[in-house]
């Protein structure tokens, strides 16, 4: 073959490669049902559905991790009951799951809020807990320590052969050697994959709190208590709407030069959206966070009126301590930065990326609260401290 | 076996040192201009001079930005690239191995496990780990980092009063390199995502991160490091032909060994915890130099691989920076990037004549 | 032969890794070595002639005795006043790059300026001396990497000159050279020692060399010991061969040859003189068959016959006579 053949060949074939990447980013589509299927309305979600089939339900996880090309499907089937015929690449699962254990913090104030705390019998790792209760069970051993999590080093198969729960729920990232989820499907465990992270509408993440019911049969109650959370985060934004002075704000804080401004699209920008602020970065395209030059950031944010998400800073000092030039924003020197660290225990624990997934409402008050104190006289920030 | 001389075509002059010397400053001086103007903000180059000569600016976050922002990090960028290479030329001499790099001795490994540590380690809340840095003000970091680095660097000179041959010396301190590294990236391992993103920009390298108060540490000990090597030459030069004529040159061979390695420790230690791992300049200046300049000599060498370096890290920088659009390269990107099929370039384009200019 | 340069009393050399381990290489040695001297040392491979170099020079430490320069005990002097006095050429190839030959010897210069290298007239003429005087001059802007061996040998020469030694001692110097390039290069120590007075200490495996161009030779056998004297007195008193000598090779005092024994030599009787008859016998000999002028009638015998330029060789043999164009022809067929 001639040089120039050769190289075009291999020119078409990394092309063609870099195409299926890019194409493997879009969410594949939902696979039309062959039986006849009942849907539960899920609103604000966009990666998971739960449909009701003869005999079972049907939850579909549509996107378990950034650039899956396939959906994850889980039959729940009542105990005793047998499995569907047509299950193919189904994982089925025995409902109601009487044990549970959880590789996310972000999953105990879902189960808290369905009554069913007690069925936790394992935990990835407990430093980063903030539930008092997760944290005593702990510390008292009532409650497994299995590891493969996001901080907890890689998972303990043999600690969860043992246990034997009914469910382990963790996220994923797609790639092998990080996932502690291929192991434990090998060894013949159930496991089911959370992608709650995924979704930006901070309502859709907490929706996922009817994922997780589904498993005990209460997503019913689940929904009800979604219904609600709802109605209050609309009637706070509500207050918000048709403000005409707005106040701006930026987020988070410079890494040696670099500032990753979050996108407009992202779960921190919809939610001081929803707040009614204006944030500085709101036309950054997508949901990722955009490596920014210190310099440029400090032109487009010097005169914002406020400064949130200041990263490991307790109070202004140290803040100021990590770089002098911060003292030039207006925000700091006029002391508005604030911090969602108000909720934190000593080992590293944050409230805020807890349960804040599960009451967006609270987080949105708080923020309300912040910027448009008027607004809410008497309301007391949850999440959020000034920073002093 | 080699032809006889008189056979290959004859001896090319030597080329005048001084003019190309200054060829290096006048560069040196462009970069620094060109570092000063551009970025993702647009400032014209007269506002920028009318900054720096006093004058009120057009716009008020103009004057922060060019003094603040920009004039730091220029600086910084001087003492970082001069540092390095004065630090890598030394490594390559000392060890006649023209792929030494500054931190061929686990120097980096140290200072990037002392940034691990104190970043990673903390299983406490924020407070408590600003509370340990923020009593040492944004040296905190720098702190650490230095600490990793000398602990490293104590066990090296340590050992290296006594031992032999440099080869064992490099070996030993690659194996330290080695340790240290196996230790940080243990601590990653158990890390939460939010702090390893934290570790990880530092490890990309940054010349932004240096404020003000930051460069009244870090000049100074880089200017110390720097006048340490004024004494240096001549055992430098004795060193070309080996540690054995060196001293029946009459060079006290121990002696320089530990100022070299103070010195290219202090240097490239104090870069690395101000700015992260800088790569890549340490190691390409000095051939860049000894091409160009066409001469082994460290009179001349180490004088011409600090403005070079410092010229080079400017321009690397101000590419790094993408002036125009706000984003931003980490510097190691740029200086690998650009950097190797330069020096490349370089030495095809010298092989192309009769002279190889390896160490 | 004038001024004792250099003088080793009940040296003893080696290696001392540690406290307790102790390697002892020679010992009990009296070495001298006098200004305008040109000595060889001499000896079997790992003999330790290196170590004794080394140790005169100062580049590892003696394990016993004393040596001293120009009178004084060699460790009272400083680094830089025995770089002063003694300066060395190592054995193997230097890996120098972009530096020119002036700049490498110029370094030879280091123990006479200051901390800062900073050149006098007086530095530049020396440099200028040595160049010269090992006729390189021509080559002095050009750079060492594109040298022939030869010539980098002479540069290295030159630097170890441009020191203004007292002594020069060289250790294998002509290891890697061809034989011209050998050649010159004992030749050129050879006159820096009769003709500019400079002591000269080199160690070679040249032997046939040393012994055409030294002064004295320092024999080092073994045993450990050294036999100084000059070429010809070690020859005749037989410790030349004495320490060369291995199981089979024997040193011919007459022919200057070392020559292997061979007990099964098949005996020939050769009548022939002059250059035909010694060159016939010594491709005998390289055959392996031991040379009479006299023998049975049963040898095979051989006649040279010289006719001013073309030679002709009559065997014979087994009753037959032949006569041959060529000593190739005579071994063809009398190995036949």
């Amino acid at each position: 073959m001639k040089k120039t053949t050769r190289i075009l060949l291999l020119l078409l074939v990394l092309v063609l490669t870099a195409c299926s990447a890019i194409s493997a980013g879009e969410a594949p589509a939902k696979e039309s049902g062959q039986t006849e299927l009942r849907v539960f309305p899920i609103r604000f979600a966009q990666h998971f559905t739960l449909e009701y089939a003869d005999g079972y339900k049907k939850l579909t996880v549509t996107q378990p991790w950034a650039g899956a090309t396939e959906a994850l499907t889980y039959l729940l089937v009542p105990r005793g009951l047998p499995a569907p015929a047509d299950a193919g690449n189904a994982l089925v699962i025995e409902t109601p799951v009487r044990t549970f254990v959880s590789m996310s913090t972000t999953y105990y104030p879902f189960l808290e809020k369905i009554g069913k705390l007690d069925a936790l019998v394992g935990v990835d790792d407990a430093t980063y807990a903030y539930n008092p209760q997760v944290r005593a069970r702990a510390a008292d051993g009532s409650l497994a320590l299995v590891g493969g999590g996001a901080g907890g080093g890689s998972v303990n198969v043999e600690k969860l052969l043992e246990l034997n729960p009914d469910l382990i729920m963790t996220s994923a990232s797609g790639s092998p050697d990080l996932d502690a989820h291929p192991k434990l499907l090998e060894a013949g465990l159930p496991v089911v994959i959370n992608a709650d992270y995924l979704e930006q509408s901070p309502l859709g993440r907490a929706e996922w709190g009817i994922f997780i019911a589904a498993f005990f049969d209460l997503e019913e109650a689940a929904s009800q208590d979604f219904d609600a959370l709802v109605q209050r985060y609309e009637a706070a934004k509500k207050l918000t709407q048709g403000l005409e002075d707005k106040v701006s704000v930026f987020t988070n804080t410079d890494y040696q030069g670099t500032w990753y401004v979050p996108g407009g699209e992202s779960y921190a920008a919809l939610l001081l959206k929803d707040a009614g602020a204006d944030y500085i970065f709101a036309d950054q395209p997508g949901y990722g966070a955009a490596p920014l030059a210190f310099e440029a950031v400090f032109d487009a944010a010097k005169d914002a009126d406020y400064w949130l998400n200041v990263g490991f800073a307790a109070d202004l000092d140290s803040l100021l301590a990590m770089d002098a030039r911060y003292a030039e924003f207006k925000a700091f020197a006029q002391g508005s930065v604030y911090n969602y660290n108000a909720r934190v225990t000593e080992t590293g624990g944050s409230d805020y990326f807890e349960s804040g997934v599960a009451n967006p409402d609270v987080i949105l008050k708080d923020l309300i609260r912040i910027f448009y104190p008027d607004l809410l006289p008497g309301y007391e920030l949850y999440y959020y401290q000034q920073l002093s | 076996m080699r032809p006889r001389s008189d056979l290959t075509p004859a001896a090319s002059k030597p080329l005048h040192k001084g003019w190309i010397i200054a060829l290096f400053v006048l560069i040196l001086l462009a970069a620094f201009v060109l570092s000063l103007s551009l970025g993702s903000v647009s400032i014209p180059m007269r506002q920028v001079f009318g900054i720096l000569s006093g004058k009120p600016a057009f716009k008020e976050s103009w004057k922060t930005i060019v003094l603040d922002f920009r004039l730091t990090k220029a600086l910084t960028a001087v003492l970082t690239g001069a540092a390095l290479s004065v630090a890598g030329l030394q490594m390559q001499t000392l060890f006649r191995n023209p792929l030494a790099d500054p931190f061929i001795l686990g120097i980096n490994s140290g200072a990037s496990l002392g940034v691990a540590l104190a970043v990673l380690a903390i299983g406490t809340t924020g407070s408590i780990l600003l509370a340990g840095i923020s009593t040492a003000g944004d040296l905190g970091l720098a702190l650490a980092a230095s600490i990793g680095a000398g602990l490293v660097l104590g066990l090296i000179l340590l050992v290296g009063r006594r031992v032999k041959s440099p080869i064992t010396l490099l070996i030993l301190g690659l194996m330290f390199g080695y340790a240290a590294s196996a230790l940080t990236s243990l601590l990653i391992y158990f890390s939460l995502p939010e702090r390893i993103q934290a570790y990880t920009v530092w490890s990309y390298g940054s010349f932004s991160g240096v404020t003000w108060s930051q460069l009244r540490v870090m000049a100074p000990v880089i200017l110390a490091g720097l006048v340490l090597t004024v004494f240096l030459p001549k055992p430098l030069n004795a060193l070309l032909l080996g540690e054995e004529y060196a001293r029946s040159m009459g060079v006290n061979t121990r002696l320089t060994r530990v100022l070299i390695l103070l010195s290219a420790s202090i240097l490239a230690g104090t870069v690395t915890a101000f700015c992260g791992p800088i790569g890549f300049i340490g190691v390409a200046v000095p051939h860049l130099c000894r091409n160009l300049l066409r001469s082994a000599d460290h009179k001349l060498l180490l004088p011409a691989v600090g403005i070079l370096g410092a010229a080079l890290a400017l321009l690397a920088d101000a590419i790094a920076q993408l002036p125009g659009s706000q984003y931003v390269l980490p510097i190691n990107v740029v200086t690998s990037l650009f950097g190797a099929p330069f020096v490349v370039w370089v030495i095809i384009q010298q092989r192309k004549g009769r002279t190889s200019f390896s160490v | 032969m004038t001024r004792l340069v250099l003088s080793a009393c009940d040296l003893q050399i080696g290696f001392q890794p540690s406290r307790v381990s102790r390697k002892v290489v020679a010992s009990g040695l009296n070495l001298d070595l006098h200004g305008g001297e040109f000595v060889c040392l001499a000896g079997p491979n790992g003999v330790g002639k290196s170590t004794l170099l080394r140790t005169l020079t100062r580049l590892q430490p003696a394990l016993g005795g004393e040596v001293r320069l120009s009178g004084r005990p060699l460790r009272e002097y400083s680094s830089k006043e025995l770089a002063g006095l003694v300066s060395v050429v190592l054995t193997g190839q230097v890996e120098v790059n972009a530096m020119r030959v002036r700049e490498l010897v110029g370094l030879g210069r280091f123990p006479h300026t200051g901390i800062f290298d900073s050149r006098s007239q007086e530095d530049e003429r020396a440099v200028e001396n040595a160049l010269a005087l090992t006729d390189v001059s021509q080559l002095a802007d050009r750079f060492v990497q594109e040298l022939s061996d030869g010539e980098r040998q002479r540069v290295m020469i030159a630097r170890a000159l441009a020191q203004e030694p007292l002594l020069l001692v060289l250790d294998e110097p002509t290891a890697f050279l061809d034989l011209p390039g050998r050649i010159s290069i004992m030749h050129l120590l050879r006159d820096l020692a009769r003709g500019r007075g400079q002591a000269v200490l080199t160690s070679t495996h040249d032997l046939d060399l040393a012994m055409r161009s030294a002064d004295r030779i320092w024999l080092m056998n073994r045993g450990g010991s050294i036999a100084q004297g000059s070429p010809e007195d070690l020859v005749l008193s037989g410790q030349f061969g004495h320490t060369f000598s291995q199981a089979n090779l024997r040193y011919n005092m007459s022919t200057g040859q070392f020559e292997e024994e061979h007990a099964g030599a098949r005996p020939v009787v050769l009548r022939a003189e002059g250059l035909a008859g010694a060159w016939t016998a010594h491709a005998l000999r390289r055959a392996g068959f031991e040379v009479l002028v006299e023998g049975a009638e049963y040898l095979p015998l051989i006649e040279v016959e010289g006719q001013g330029g073309a030679n002709c060789w009559r065997l014979t043999w087994q009753g037959v006579s032949r006569e041959l164009s060529s000593i190739y022809a005579l071994l063809s067929a009398l190995l036949e």
